[in-house]
C-alpha cells in the first residue's frame, strides 16, 4: 500500500474505527494480537539467524513487541470494562507466520521494515485524531509506541542494507511488496470462500436433518461403564 | 530393530517422540519450539528436532505413528453433530471444516511434511496410545491402566489390563460422558480458559470447602458400576466446543464467574466459586477412586498406571495412591495429549518386534541448550555474562541469598512440568518470595501454589512421604510436616500439601547438584521450583528463549549451562 494511502485511510476510518469503547477495545485487542504475532516471528528469527548480532537485535525488537502487546491489551481490557455492556476479551493467543523460514532472512527483514513503516504512518494518523478528540490517554499510548516503531523502521532498514547490499536490499523490498499484495489477494479470496462455505454447510446441515432421527435410534447415548468382553487389542 | 517417530496433533499440545531400537531417544512438544502455548498444529518442527538430535533423516524412519484414528474420530464427530441437531448448527460448519480440511488427511500430511512414504505412516487408537505411553515406560510388568481424558475417538475413560508389552481393553465410558469435559466445563464456568486453566481450578480447590455436594450430585452421578454419568443438560460440549457448559449448570450453581476479574476471597461470590472448585475436586477424586478400584478388581494387578489429561491432577493421584489399594502408581510426565505421541511410537516399535523400553528415568528428553550461542548473543546485548566453573554452587549461593534464579541447563523437559532443566529456583522459606515471583514474573492468581523440589534422600525430613514412582515427575502431592511448614512457607499450599518433586542424581543431575550445594551451605536441601516462562508463554527451550526471558522479567540471575548472568542492583 502506498505511503500516502495508509495514512489517508487511517485518517478517514478513524472516526468509525475508534467510535465508542467497544470498537476501540476490539481494535486495540487486534493491535495487541498483531504485536504478539510479530514478537513470535522475531523470537523465531533470533533462534534461526546465524549472526549473534542480528539475533540480539531481533530479541530486543521482540521485547519491545511484547511490551506493546501488553500495553494495547491492558488499554483494551480497560475500555471493554467501560463499554455500555462490559465484556471480557480473551487471553492473547497470537499465531506465528514463521516468516523467517518462509521468506529467508533478507526478505524477512524487508517485510519487518515495511510493516514497521506502515504501522508508523498509521499510528501517526491515530495520534493526530485522538488529540483532536481530546482522548489523551489513547494518544499517549500510540505516541509511546510510535517512538519504538520509528527506531524499528530505522534499524531494520540498516540491517537489511548491511546484509544484502544496496541493490539486493531494494530488490528484496520490491519482492516483499509483491508478496504482500499476493497475500492480500489470498486473504480476500479466503474471506469470500469462508462465507460461501458457511452457507453451503448450513444447507447441508438442513438436508441432513432426517439422519438425526436415524442416529438417535441406531446410535443412542450409552452412559456407564461398558465392558469390552472378549474384545482384545491388538487383534 | 526399528526407528519410529510418534506424533500427536490437531487438538492441543502437539508433540513428537522418537523411539530407536525400543528406547525413547527424544520427546518434544511443539509449543517449546514454535513458542505458541499449547500449539496444536502438526508438529513438524518438533519432529525434525527429534530426528536431528538423534542424527537421523526422515528416510531412516521405519514408521511414523499417529496417536489416533482420524476416520474413527470423524465418525464420532458426525454422529454427535447429527444426534444433537438442531443445537449443533453453530458448531457444524467449524467442526466439518476442521475434520475435512486437515484432520482426516493428517496421515497424508505427515507423509508429505516429513518426506516419508505414505505406507510407513500408521495410526493407533487415542486411548490405546495414552495407555501405552504410561504402561510401556512404567517400572511394572503387570499393571492396571486407567486412561481418563476429554475424549479420544469415542472413549472418554478406559480401563486396560497391561501385561509386559500387551494391552487389553476391559471397559470404557464413552463420550459425551467425560470427566475431562466435566472438568473443562467447570473450568470455563469459573472463568478460566479451557485446556489451560485446569491447574488453576485445582489450586483454587484448597481455598474452598466441598459443601456443594447436593447440586453436584445432579451434575454428575455415580452409576454404581464404578463409572459416572453427566447430566448433559449442564454441558454444551456435545453441541458447542467453545462454551463447555449449559444454562442448566448456572441454574444449579449460580451465574458463571466473569473471566479476568481479580480474585478476592473477602467477596461472598468468590468464596462460592472456591467452594465450586473444592466440590469439583472432591467429586472427581471420588469418581477416579471408584474407577481405580474397578480397575484393580478387573485386573487383579498390584500396580496402576494413569494416563490422559485428568491424570495430571496431582491431588487426585495422591488420593488414588493412598486409598485405591494399589502398591504402586505411575503417571508418565506428559500424561496429556502430548504423551499420545510417545505411546503411538512405542506401540509401532513393539509391532516391529522391538523390546519394551526400560522404565522412564528422566523427563529430560528435549533439546540441550547452547551456552556458547547464549554467550555470543549476551555479549551483543551488552549483558554481564561470564562462564563459571561450578554453576550449581553459584545457583545454590544465589538461592540461599534469597535471589530468584532462572536455571536453564541440560535437555529440556518432556511434559508440562519444569523439573530442574528449565526452572525458576528460589528459597522456599519466605512467602514473600512467592509474592515477588507472582508479581514480577508469573502474573498468576494469588491462590496458586508453587512447588518444592527436595533432595530425594531427605524427602521424609520435610514431607509425610518418601520418593515413589510419581514424585520424580511432580505428578502427586504430599503433606508438609507441621514442623517444616514455616521453613517451607513459600511452597506449602493452603491445605498443608505440596506438589513435591523428589530429586535424585540420575534423574535430574543439575538440580541435584544445586540441592546438594545448598545442603553443604547449611541450608535445607529444598528449593521453590516453578517453570521458566512468562505469563501465557511456553516454557523456555533454547538459548534465545532464555535471553528473551531475561530481558522481559526481573529475575536476579540466569544460568544457561555454565553461563551466568547476574542483575546488578
Amino acid at each position: 500500500m502506498s505511503r500516502d494511502l495508509t495514512g489517508f485511510l487511517a485518517r478517514l476510518l478513524s472516526p468509525l474505527a475508534w467510535r465508542g469503547p467497544t470498537r476501540s477495545a476490539r481494535k486495540l485487542y487486534a493491535f495487541a494480537l498483531a504485536e504478539q504475532g510479530s514478537m513470535l516471528d522475531l523470537r523465531l528469527a533470533a533462534a534461526r539467524t546465524p549472526s549473534p548480532a542480528r539475533a540480539a537485535a531481533y530479541l530486543r525488537h521482540a521485547d519491545d513487541e511484547a511490551r506493546h502487546a501488553q500495553m494495547f491489551a491492558r488499554r483494551a481490557a480497560r475500555l471493554a470494562g467501560e463499554a455500555a455492556r462490559p465484556f471480557v476479551l480473551p487471553p492473547l493467543r497470537a499465531d506465528s507466520e514463521r516468516l523467517f523460514e518462509l521468506l529467508g532472512e533478507r526478505e524477512f527483514l524487508a517485510f519487518v521494515h515495511v510493516g514497521e513503516e506502515r504501522a508508523r504512518r498509521q499510528f501517526e494518523a491515530y495520534v493526530t485524531w485522538f488529540k483532536g478528540q481530546a482522548r489523551d490517554q489513547d494518544a499517549a499510548l500510540f505516541e509511546t509506541i510510535l517512538g519504538d516503531e520509528r527506531r524499528h523502521g530505522r534499524y531494520t532498514r540498516e540491517l537489511l542494507f548491511e546484509l544484502a547490499g544496496d541493490l539486493e536490499a531494494r530488490r528484496a523490498l520490491r519482492r516483499v511488496g509483491r508478496w504482500e499484495l499476493g497475500r492480500r489477494w489470498l486473504r480476500a479470496g479466503r474471506f469470500v470462500a469462508e462465507r460461501v462455505y458457511l452457507v453451503l454447510t448450513l444447507a447441508l446441515y438442513v438436508l441432513a436433518a432426517p439422519l438425526a432421527l436415524l442416529v438417535r435410534l441406531v446410535r443412542p447415548i450409552r452412559p456407564g461403564l461398558r465392558a469390552e468382553g472378549s474384545r482384545i487389542l491388538p487383534e | 530393530m526399528a526407528r519410529v517417530l510418534g506424533i500427536s496433533a490437531h487438538y492441543h499440545d502437539a508433540a513428537a517422540a522418537l523411539v530407536v531400537d525400543g528406547e525413547v531417544v527424544a520427546a518434544i512438544q511443539e509449543e517449546r519450539l514454535s513458542r505458541i502455548k499449547n500449539d496444536p498444529g502438526l508438529p513438524l518442527t518438533a519432529a525434525f528436532a527429534c530426528l536431528q538430535h538423534a542424527g537421523l533423516q526422515p528416510a531412516d524412519l521405519d514408521a511414523v505413528a499417529f496417536y489416533e484414528e482420524p476416520f474413527a474420530k470423524l465418525e464420532r464427530v458426525l454422529v454427535h453433530l447429527l444426534r444433537h441437531l438442531p443445537r449443533t448448527w453453530r458448531a457444524f460448519p467449524r467442526a466439518l471444516a476442521g475434520q475435512l480440511g486437515s484432520k482426516i488427511w493428517v496421515l497424508d500430511h505427515l507423509s508429505e511434511g516429513l518426506g516419508v512414504p505414505r505406507d510407513r505412516v500408521v495410526c493407533f487408537d487415542h486411548h490405546r496410545s495414552h495407555a501405552a505411553s504410561a504402561l510401556l515406560v512404567s517400572p511394572y510388568e503387570h499393571a492396571a491402566v486407567l486412561v481418563v481424558d476429554g475424549v479420544g475417538e469415542a472413549h472418554a475413560t478406559t480401563i486396560w489390563d497391561g501385561r509386559g508389552g500387551d494391552l487389553r481393553l476391559l471397559a470404557s465410558v464413552d463420550f459425551p460422558h467425560s470427566l475431562g469435559l466435566l472438568y473443562a466445563g467447570l473450568t470455563a464456568y469459573l472463568g478460566f480458559a479451557v485446556n489451560e486453566g485446569e491447574y488453576k481450578v485445582m489450586g483454587l480447590a484448597a481455598w474452598g470447602q466441598p459443601r456443594l455436594r447436593e447440586p453436584f450430585a445432579k451434575i454428575v452421578r455415580l452409576t454404581g458400576d464404578g463409572a459416572y454419568e453427566l447430566d448433559l443438560a449442564c454441558f454444551a460440549h456435545m453441541s458447542d466446543a467453545d462454551l463447555g457448559f449449559g444454562p442448566a449448570l448456572e441454574r444449579l450453581l449460580g451465574p458463571r464467574r466473569p473471566p479476568g476479574r481479580p480474585w478476592d476471597f473477602t467477596r461472598d461470590d468468590d468464596r462460592h466459586y472456591a467452594d465450586v472448585a473444592a466440590t469439583l475436586q472432591a467429586v472427581l477424586e471420588d469418581i477416579l477412586l471408584g474407577l481405580a478400584r474397578k480397575a484393580r478388581a478387573l485386573t487383579g494387578a498390584d500396580h496402576l498406571c494413569l494416563a490422559g489429561g485428568v491424570a495430571l491432577n496431582a491431588l487426585a493421584n495422591a488420593r488414588i495412591q493412598a486409598e485405591a489399594g494399589f502398591a504402586r502408581v505411575f503417571v508418565q510426565p506428559a500424561a496429556g495429549d502430548a504423551g499420545g505421541a510417545l505411546g503411538a511410537a512405542l506401540l509401532a516399535a513393539r509391532d516391529r518386534g522391538d523390546p519394551r523400553p526400560g522404565p522412564l528415568r528422566s523427563a529430560a528428553l528435549g533439546l540441550p541448550i547452547d551456552a556458547s550461542r547464549a554467550h555470543a548473543i549476551a555479549r551483543e546485548l551488552g549483558l554481564p555474562a561470564r562462564r563459571v566453573d561450578d554453576p550449581a554452587a553459584h545457583a545454590a549461593r544465589l538461592v540461599a541469598a534469597g535471589k530468584i534464579v532462572a536455571h536453564a541447563r541440560g535437555r529440556f523437559e518432556w511434559g508440562p512440568r519444569a523439573l530442574g532443566q528449565r526452572s525458576l529456583l528460589a528459597c522456599p522459606r519466605d512467602p514473600a518470595t512467592r509474592e515477588r515471583m507472582n508479581r514480577l514474573i508469573k502474573e498468576r492468581e494469588p491462590f496458586r501454589p508453587f512447588a518444592p523440589a527436595v533432595l530425594a534422600e531427605k524427602t521424609g525430613d520435610f514431607f509425610a512421604a518418601e520418593p515413589d514412582d510419581m514424585t520424580p515427575f511432580m505428578t502427586t502431592t504430599a503433606r508438609v510436616h507441621e514442623a517444616a511448614r514455616e521453613r517451607l512457607g513459600a511452597v506449602t499450599h493452603r491445605d498443608g500439601t505440596a506438589r513435591l518433586q523428589t530429586v535424585a542424581a540420575e534423574r535430574a543431575p543439575e538440580l541435584h547438584a544445586v540441592l546438594t550445594e545448598l545442603a553443604a551451605l547449611g541450608h535445607d536441601p529444598v528449593v521453590l521450583n516453578t517453570s521458566l516462562n512468562g505469563a501465557g508463554e511456553p516454557i523456555v527451550a533454547g538459548a534465545e528463549d532464555a535471553l528473551a526471558f531475561w530481558l522481559r522479567h526481573g529475575v536476579d540471575a540466569l544460568l544457561v549451562d555454565d553461563l551466568l548472568i547476574e542483575r546488578t542492583p
